[in-house]
């Protein structure tokens, strides 16, 4: 019986020892089941850990969003997650991210105003668990078969936000339910949030703050900066209008400092009497209705100068709308408007100065036109645009435009553009003739004058081309010219024939002479034949003489002056040596020179003058003197030389010393001369442009001067 | 013995200034032409038949048919050396520059003189020979 009992005992021990093992069994189960749990959740910090790396990112609002819905998923394990934000006061829109599925908008705008009611009913701050019972009663919902929400609001940052974790009633059995592990995990997640979404938002308005403070202070830095350097007067009074602040531009263009002003309304001292009411009215009728207003005003500076003003004033609305200040600009405008004055008195004057001259160029005979520099018609008076009908619609077009529409002028108008050319490029008065067929068969000969007008800059500005009609003096010129050739020819016929009657006339007087000459050698006469013949060879050389001077004088009238360089010296030699061989009586020649001897001159006309000149000197000598002489003297002056012969002859009386040019004319009754040398001489040195001077006293002497050109 | 040769239309002037010779060369020969064209006639013979040429030839330049330079172009055929030992003149009455300047165009010539020729105008041309 012991083994029966031994086996019940074994069998005992083996079912005690099974039920051990089975009870080991399922406590080892359990904690690997734990084990398994508690890596799980390992799993889920570490991914809460990563999320609190992650949003240590640089995230813009969106991404940050997104960031915090994935999360949501991934931590909790579950297949939906929402985020929902809200803002208070600021009129920024609300805003819901879905994660895991994707809605349309309607659907999302349900979704946001279920979340709205159900955070109404939560709790702040809190995880809170939903099951199926409570979804079914928000029908964006009802088909959520489990869920768990965080919601926070931020009162003093103006925003709400909610945050869910979902899963659909369709896939409930593929998600373990939601329980105390999420709770505490979301809970740890949401105040996580809650504070990320804080310390942005709060940056985010320091910094809109930072950048407002400093935009305004570049503003107001610029204000000031505009207000102290501008030119104009600027004046900030209060609403009142009494002065706070005035600038230096202020000060500068009235005199009045800051000290001297503020407080004090503009008007009080910078008007006067004569101040246009009418503006002043305007100008404080718009301040009390607080308005922009910009009025023209005559003000006074200190010294009581009037100035012309343009007042602008604006009143200043703080933040509020509360009116604060006004702000006046004061522009100057004085020397604008004495300019604008000006200016109309300029265009004023102009236009009569313009209507003056035109009215003068078409009363001109002449025909004008005025060319630009590019050979445009610039301006045609009423003569040319009469006369010459190819100008009517010319003005603007280039000459060589002008002639290609008018092919049967061409050659004409090509003339004028080449003698503009020629002026402009040489800067100087072109002349040149056109000669146009009159439908009458007459030529009409026109003098065009083209002269190129260049400003004092030398840069070219028009060209002014007149043409008169000279069709009358060019008839005149040729009949002038025919007469002048007609004359030229009388003139050679009537000095050969002057040479030749002098010559016939001369030739008996000659051979008479030398018959003399030998009658003196040869024969013995008694007294008184030798005196006739004396009278007679006397007469003969008189009457050679007459013929002689005669000749020069009709020489003289005729002939052209002839210039050719010679030299006087000679010149005078010669007549001193022909003079000494007709009057071998001693008489002293001398001859003084200063400066050159060579000078131009006309030298046959010169020759006749001081032939007459020196032989006067030796046909009046003292008779019965032993002492006679001529002396001849020259000086070169700068432009004209100075011929002085002097003698210690007869003189001449004062009586006679006015008449002694004229023609015929003789001294006295022992005269031998004819009358005519020094009415020649006189003559004579008129063509040369010359001059003559006789210094005499009687018994003393003569100094004769004269004065020639030496070209 | 020289000899002298007076061309001129005048026969005063002719005998005057045969006479004005004779007071200073007596023994000269003087010819005389009152027809320029007779004169011209009798140089040339003289040129031609290789006579000698008067010493002085005193040529008057207005004379009609055939003047004193026309003459004197009469000879211009001749070379210029046929007259080299011959002095010849001009003397005229005309106060005319143009006939100077003419005048003394021609190679040939050796002076001008007025009307008439005077005893010291001869004298200086035969003494200077």
């Amino acid at each position: 019986m012991t083994t029966q009992n031994d086996y019940d005992k074994l069998v005992t021990e083996y079912r005690d020892l099974q039920l051990r093992v089975s009870r080991f069994s399922s406590i080892e189960q359990q904690l690997v089941n734990t084990r398994d749990q508690l890596d799980h959740e390992l799993v889920l910090y570490k991914r809460l850990n990563k999320f609190n790396k992650d949003v240590l990112k640089n995230l813009s609002e969106v991404e940050f969003i997104e960031l915090v819905a994935e999360t949501i998923i991934d931590i909790l394990e579950i297949e939906i997650s929402v985020f929902y934000i809200e803002y208070v006061g600021e009129g920024k829109n609300s805003f819901i991210h879905v994660e895991g599925k994707n809605f349309d908008n309607s659907y999302l705008e349900m979704i946001a105003k279920d979340i709205k009611k159900i955070a109404v009913k939560s709790g702040d701050s809190i995880p809170e668990i939903f099951t199926k019972r409570i979804f079914e009663n928000y029908e964006s919902m009802n088909f959520y078969s489990d869920g768990i929400s965080f919601h926070f609001f931020e009162k003093e940052l103006g925003y709400f936000i909610s945050l869910f974790g979902m899963v659909t009633s369709k896939k409930a059995p593929l998600y373990q339910r939601l329980d105390a592990k999420h709770e505490t995990i979301f809970g740890i997640f949401g105040q996580q949030v809650q504070n990320l979404m804080a310390n942005r938002k709060r940056s985010e308005k320091i910094e809109q703050q930072i950048q407002k403070i400093s935009a305004s202070e570049i503003e107001l830095k610029k204000l000031s900066l505009i207000a102290t350097k501008t030119k104009n007067g600027v004046i900030i009074s209060d609403k009142e209008g009494r002065i706070e602040w005035i600038n230096d531009s202020f000060t500068k263009s009235t005199g009045y400092t800051l000290a001297e002003v503020i407080g004090k309304k503009p008007k009080d001292f910078l008007q006067r009497k004569d101040t246009d009411s009418d503006v002043n009215t305007q100008l404080s009728e718009a301040l009390s209705r607080k308005e922009t207003i910009e009025v023209k005003i005559v003000n006074f500076t200190k010294e009581g100068l009037p100035y012309h003003n343009l007042i602008e004033i604006m009143p200043v609305f703080d933040d509020e709308g509360n009116h604060i200040n006004f702000i006046s600009l004061q522009k100057d405008i004085t020397a604008e408007t004495m300019f604008l004055q000006e200016r109309n008195d300029f265009i004023a004057r102009l236009g009569s100065l313009k209507f003056f001259y035109e009215s003068i160029l078409n009363h001109s005979p002449a025909k004008i036109a005025v060319f630009n520099p590019d050979y445009t018609l610039s301006y045609a008076n009423e003569q040319l645009l009469l006369k010459d009908t190819i100008w009517i619609k010319s003005q603007g077009k280039s000459l060589e435009q002008i002639a290609q529409d008018n092919l049967s002028e061409k050659e004409r108008l090509l003339n004028i553009l080449n003698a503009i050319k020629t002026s402009v490029s040489e800067n100087r008065l072109v002349q040149f003739e056109e000669i146009k067929k009159e439908n009458d068969g007459n030529s009409r000969y026109v003098l065009n004058n083209v002269l190129p007008y260049f400003d004092d800059k030398e840069e070219l500005k028009h060209i002014i081309v007149s043409g008169i009609n000279v069709t009358d003096l060019k008839t005149i010129q040729n009949d002038v010219l025919n007469k002048n050739l007609e004359l030229n020819k009388i003139n050679g016929e009537l000095d050969t024939f002057v040479y030749r009657v002098s010559h016939d006339l001369r030739a008996p007087l000659l051979s008479i002479k030398g018959i003399l000459t030998l009658l003196f050698h040869s024969e013995q006469f008694n007294e008184n034949v030798t005196e006739y013949l004396n009278l007679i060879q006397n007469s003969v050389l008189r009457l050679d003489e007459t013929i002689q001077e005669i000749l020069e004088y009709s020489r003289n009238a005729r002939l052209e002056v002839k210039l050719e360089t010679f030299n006087v010296e000679e010149m005078v030699h010669e007549i001193f040596a022909d003079l000494k061989y007709t009057n071998p009586d001693n008489v002293d020649f001398s001859m003084n020179i200063q400066g050159s001897p060579i000078l131009k001159s006309d030298k046959s006309r010169l020759n006749t003058v001081l032939k007459n000149i020196i032989g006067n000197s030796v046909k009046y000598k003292k008779s019965n003197s032993n002492d006679c002489f001529v002396t001849f003297s020259l000086k070169q002056l700068e432009k004209s030389i100075e011929i002085k012969v002097s003698d210690n002859g007869e003189g001449i009386s004062s009586k006679s010393l006015p008449k002694i040019f004229e023609m015929f004319y003789r001294g006295t009754s022992t005269s031998v001369g004819t009358g005519l040398g020094l009415y020649i001489t006189k003559e004579i040195l008129n063509k040369l442009n010359g001059t003559i001077f006789v210094s005499s006293e009687l018994g003393l002497g003569t100094t004769i001067t004269i004065n020639i050109p030496n070209e | 013995m020289k000899k002298y040769l007076l061309i001129d239309d005048d026969h005063i002037f002719n005998l005057v200034h045969k006479r004005t010779i004779q007071i200073i060369d007596k023994d000269g020969e003087v010819i005389e032409f009152k027809d320029s064209v007779m004169a011209l006639g009798y140089i040339k013979a003289q040129l031609d038949t290789g006579e000698t040429l008067p010493d002085y030839i005193f040529l008057d330049i207005s004379m009609p048919e055939m003047n004193g330079f026309e003459l004197l172009d009469g000879l211009s055929d001749y070379p210029v050396e046929l007259f080299a030992h011959t002095k010849l003149y001009i003397v005229t009455s005309s106060l005319n520059d143009r006939d100077m300047k003419k005048a003394f165009s021609y190679p040939m010539l050796t002076g001008y003189y007025g009307k008439p020729l005077s005893i010291e105008v001869i004298k200086g041309i035969v003494e200077n020979h």
